[in-house]
């Protein structure tokens, strides 16, 4: 069983669909929260406040009992167990979010290990995961929740594919920008999003606008922060304005010969 | 059911299975990312793409 909840959420065993929620939202937004907590038991209250955040149906039981047993008859006998502690009993099915979780880790060890093309493909998965969103259009506190915590690995994943990126040079360097640059529109007032940026220009050869990277982070953390860049980005920055050879090393098109995370 | 990966360089690769959608993705791969040709697990490429149109 495949199972998508980031973005539209999809079910599907042996390459077929498998309707959830065919008449609306609830359906969805009650197997996704027992997607995503499918390793522990939840109570029948629990899931009331996860569908009704806000305002219960007049009889909130029943109506939970309605979207239950529509899931029940669609996911077949055995998937959803239990009546007062309910959980989905899912086996070895593969989750997009858990996947995401596992990719993420695996990106980072390959990134800490220099393995530059053994981190491209995990940190793509995470990325693609983290990017669908979760439940869009759907407001509730553990959804806001989930989302947050998604962007986080969107933004692990952003500097995993540039420092891969930067790792293996030539096409991919414009990628490793395309990442850079995405990093530091999530994370403004982020100091490695702009020192990514700033290598992998660097190693496009533009170390002008690396500059003018470095500046705009500079004014940024002094108008809403009222601080300066880190030493290691002003150090950095500093070695550019030098002309030093082994801060440029990557030259023009080349190889970087070393790539920080 | 149909799947679609979009590859960060712009390009869509989408197929009606799982297999079209990987063989999309392996050429492109192939064609547009060389240096990581053999890298990136069939698992990966799947895990990557989107069901859509369900």
């Amino acid at each position: 069983m495949r199972i998508q909840i980031c973005g539209s959420v999809v079910v599907e065993a042996d390459g077929v669909g498998i309707p959830i929620a065919p008449r609306g939202p609830q359906g969805t937004r009650l197997f996704a929260y027992l997607v995503a907590r499918r390793r522990r038991p939840v109570s029948r209250d629990e899931l009331i406040e996860a569908l009704w955040p806000d305002s219960r149906p007049v009889d909130p039981e029943a109506a939970l009992t309605v979207v239950l047993s529509k899931m029940r008859a669609a996911l077949g006998g055995g998937v959803v167990e239990g009546r007062s502690q309910l959980r989905l009993s899912l086996g070895d099915a593969w989750i997009d979010l858990e996947a995401a979780e596992e990719a993420i880790h695996r990106a980072e060890a390959a990134v800490a290990q220099k393995r530059w093309a053994d981190a491209w493909g995990p940190a793509r998965v995470a990325l693609h995961v983290a990017e669908r969103g979760f439940l869009p259009g759907q407001d509730a506190p553990w959804i806001t929740e989930r989302r947050r915590s998604l962007e986080e690995v969107r933004a692990r994943a952003l500097r995993c594919i540039g420092a891969a990126g930067l790792g293996l040079g030539g096409v991919e360097l414009t990628a490793a920008e395309r990442a850079a640059r995405d990093l530091v529109r999530l994370l403004p007032l982020g100091e490695s999003g702009h020192l990514l940026l700033m290598r992998v220009l660097v190693a496009r050869g533009d170390v002008s606008e690396a500059l003018v990277v470095f500046d705009a982070l500079r004014r940024t953390l002094r108008d809403e922060l009222g601080v300066a860049p880190s030493a290691e980005i002003r150090a950095y920055h500093a070695a550019l304005l030098r002309e030093d050879p082994a801060t440029r090393r990557a030259g023009a098109g080349g190889r970087v010969v070393e790539a920080s995370p | 059911m149909a799947k679609v990966i979009n590859c960060e360089c712009g390009v869509v690769c989408e197929g009606a299975t799982d297999e079209e959608v990987l063989d999309v993705a392996e050429r492109h791969v192939q064609e547009h990312h060389p240096d990581l040709v053999g890298r990136i697990t069939r698992d990966d490429l799947l895990a990557m793409a989107e069901t859509v149109g369900a």
